[in-house]
């Protein structure tokens, strides 16, 4: 099995796509960092507090004066509620970025991660086909379930190690751009965070993104040997995986919306409050999740051990 | 043949839908022997070395591979088997090294010396490190006949091992097969479309249409030797000797000493001989005579 493996970690390095697709990860990740520093001199948000707080002064005024009907005054005593909301939020997002909170946004670009690793997944198997070099794989002394097998592991290492190069990163350019936070807590997500908590948080936000990033891929894997096409599996995936959370929203009115893996899948929203449906809790949404993957990959060894190899 | 078969197909059958690709193949191959497979386009010889290495699952019926099954002991049984089907297809983005070390490690007990053996046996150590993306397709099938003999098979089974190469290369390849089926007493099955190049090759021929077997024999009564008569009046000859009309004259199988006799019997009759030429049977003829004119599959059987 390792030797299986040792094969198809080679043959994932040997094509030149998939180092450009890492370094390009690295790089973005580092270069995004770099640009949201600059641009952060660039714009400064505290012009929009101090109008937004002279607004508030007019209404303030408005309301001073007797000859207000009651409809009128309780629809300004609203509009000055929100915009006070709007100050709290325009002087949250004005506070300068530090490095822990560079640190602990990390897994907003998993996004990338779970792409790359969809072209990875979708073509592991299906390339073989059009290749040609499946007849070659299988007619050796090795079950077709452990070739399989080794190759949904490699999509599991690839998983893997760019989730570590992305976290590694991250850290490496939050640590050049950024300096540390002055005080001992920060906001995050209407939250009061300690500062010294953040490393296990952005990490634990890192597994969950992990896991989001494998169910998806795990289905652009099933595709792959479905279709034995790597453009339809890695096309199908991927429209998936941006309109996933959609279809959920279109179909929330239906008691089975919450059986749809996409209300599930991106499992940060338990930390971030974020939740496309009400009231789901995280035992659930997991046991979703590992029903639908043992369901793809259930489906995907079966086919594969069946079928006829004609290509 | 006094030694035990390698491979043995037993009733093999493949049903696709509703056709019977393969109907009911029996066939016994054996050590030191290359036997060639023989059929028209669409016969089933693919499907057939397909189901062989385990590619395709027969419908029913088994392949024993030194007694043990492929269905029920897969592993066991395929890992005694070389393989080259069609084009040797190899990862086009690795070296031909690396490519080898891939096949290697699905094998047991391939070593780094064998690798390295087997390049020098096939002819490629000058190029084996560069990508097979910039091989020929010659030296594609060399690389395709040295994964194949990695593991020191017993039983080599070659699709169409010769496309591709040119005429000296087919000949080195030629002589290479014939040397490992002597000397390791290998057993080899070739399907080839080259009726000229299975003639020179095999020391049996087995002919299969329409999924089904149709003759196997040995390639030395192949060559019997016919002699063409051109004569008047030829139907004369025809009640002195036996023989088939072809064009103006009579074909008879006959050995090179009974000519004089023949002669001089034909001259007693009074008969005029004008031509008496020596008719080499080829392949082709008797595979078309076989086949019928080798129709594509499955036309007569409905």
């Amino acid at each position: 099995m390792l030797n299986l493996i040792k094969n198809e970690w080679m043959k994932l390095w040997s094509k030149k796509g998939t180092w450009v697709m890492v370094i390009f990860l690295a790089a973005i990740i580092i270069g995004l960092t770099g640009l949201a520093k600059l641009s952060e001199r660039l714009f400064d948000d505290s012009e929009w507090t101090e109008s937004l707080e002279t607004e508030i002064d007019e209404i303030e005024t408005q309301l001073a004066s007797d000859d207000l009907t009651e409809r009128e005054r309780v629809e300004l005593e609203m509009q000055q509620e929100d915009m006070q909301e709007m100050v709290v939020f325009s002087i949250e997002s004005n506070q300068p970025q530090v490095r822990e909170s560079v640190i602990i946004e990390t897994y907003g670009i998993m996004s990338l991660v779970t792409l790359l690793t969809i072209i990875v997944a979708g073509g592991i198997v299906s390339t073989e086909f059009s290749q040609g070099t499946i007849k070659m794989l299988l007619s050796r002394p090795v079950s077709r379930w452990k070739v399989l097998l080794s190759k949904y592991i490699t999509v599991i290492l690839f998983c893997l190690l760019a989730t570590a190069i992305t976290y590694a990163s991250s850290v490496m350019s939050a640590y050049i751009f950024y300096s540390g936070a002055t005080e001992s807590t920060m906001l995050f997500y209407d939250e009061m965070l300690n500062v010294s908590a953040v490393w296990s948080k952005s990490l634990y936000l890192m597994f969950l993104s992990f896991v989001n990033a494998m169910i998806i891929a795990t289905i652009a894997f099933m595709l792959g040997v479905l279709f034995k096409s790597t453009a339809m599996a890695i096309g199908i995936s991927i429209f998936l995986y941006f309109t996933g959370g959609m279809i959920v929203m279109f179909l929330a009115k239906y008691s089975f919306a919450k059986f749809i893996l996409f209300a599930h899948s991106n499992l940060t929203v338990y930390e971030t409050g974020y939740s496309i449906l009400p009231d789901m809790t995280m035992p659930f949404s997991v046991m979703v999740i590992i029903v639908y993957w043992i369901i793809f990959l259930v489906l995907s060894f079966l086919t594969f051990m069946k079928r006829d190899v004609t290509a | 043949m006094d030694s035990k078969p390698v491979v043995e197909l037993q009733n093999l059958t493949k049903v696709i839908g509703q056709k019977k690709i393969i109907d009911n193949l029996n066939l016994s191959l054996y050590p030191g022997q290359i036997t060639g497979f023989l059929g028209p386009n669409g016969a089933g010889k693919t499907t057939t070395i397909r189901m062989m290495v385990g590619l395709m699952k027969p419908t029913s019926g088994d392949v024993l591979i030194e007694g043990k099954s492929l269905t029920t002991d897969f592993e066991e049984s395929i890992s005694k088997v070389g393989v080259i089907v069609e084009n040797p297809e190899m990862y086009k983005y690795m070296s031909g090294y690396k490519n080898l070390v891939h096949f290697a490690r699905m094998h047991d007990g391939v070593t780094k010396e064998r690798i390295d053996e087997v390049i020098a046996q096939v002819g490629m150590q000058n190029r084996i490190h560069e990508k097979v993306s910039t091989y020929s397709l010659g030296m594609r099938q060399r690389l395709g006949l040295a994964q194949a003999l990695l593991h020191r098979p017993k039983f080599l089974i070659l699709d169409e091992p010769t496309n591709g190469l040119d005429p000296a290369g087919i000949r080195e390849f030629r002589v290479y097969l014939r040397s490992i089926a002597e000397k390791e007493g290998v057993s080899i099955f070739v399907s080839s479309h080259m009726l000229s190049e299975i003639e020179l090759m095999c020391d049996r021929i087995a002919v299969i249409q329409n999924g089904q077997l149709l003759n196997v024999e040995e390639t030395d009564t192949i060559n019997e030797t016919y002699y063409y008569i051109e004569a008047s009046p030829i139907e004369k000859v025809e009640q002195l000797l036996t023989g088939e009309r072809l064009n103006n004259g009579l074909l008879v199988q006959m050995n090179k000493e009974e000519v004089p006799m023949m002669v001089g019997n034909l001259v007693a009759e009074g008969i005029e001989i004008f031509a008496i030429q020596p008719h080499t049977k080829t392949l082709e003829d008797q595979f078309l005579e076989l086949t019928g004119g080798g129709q594509i599959a499955e036309s007569h059987k409905k």
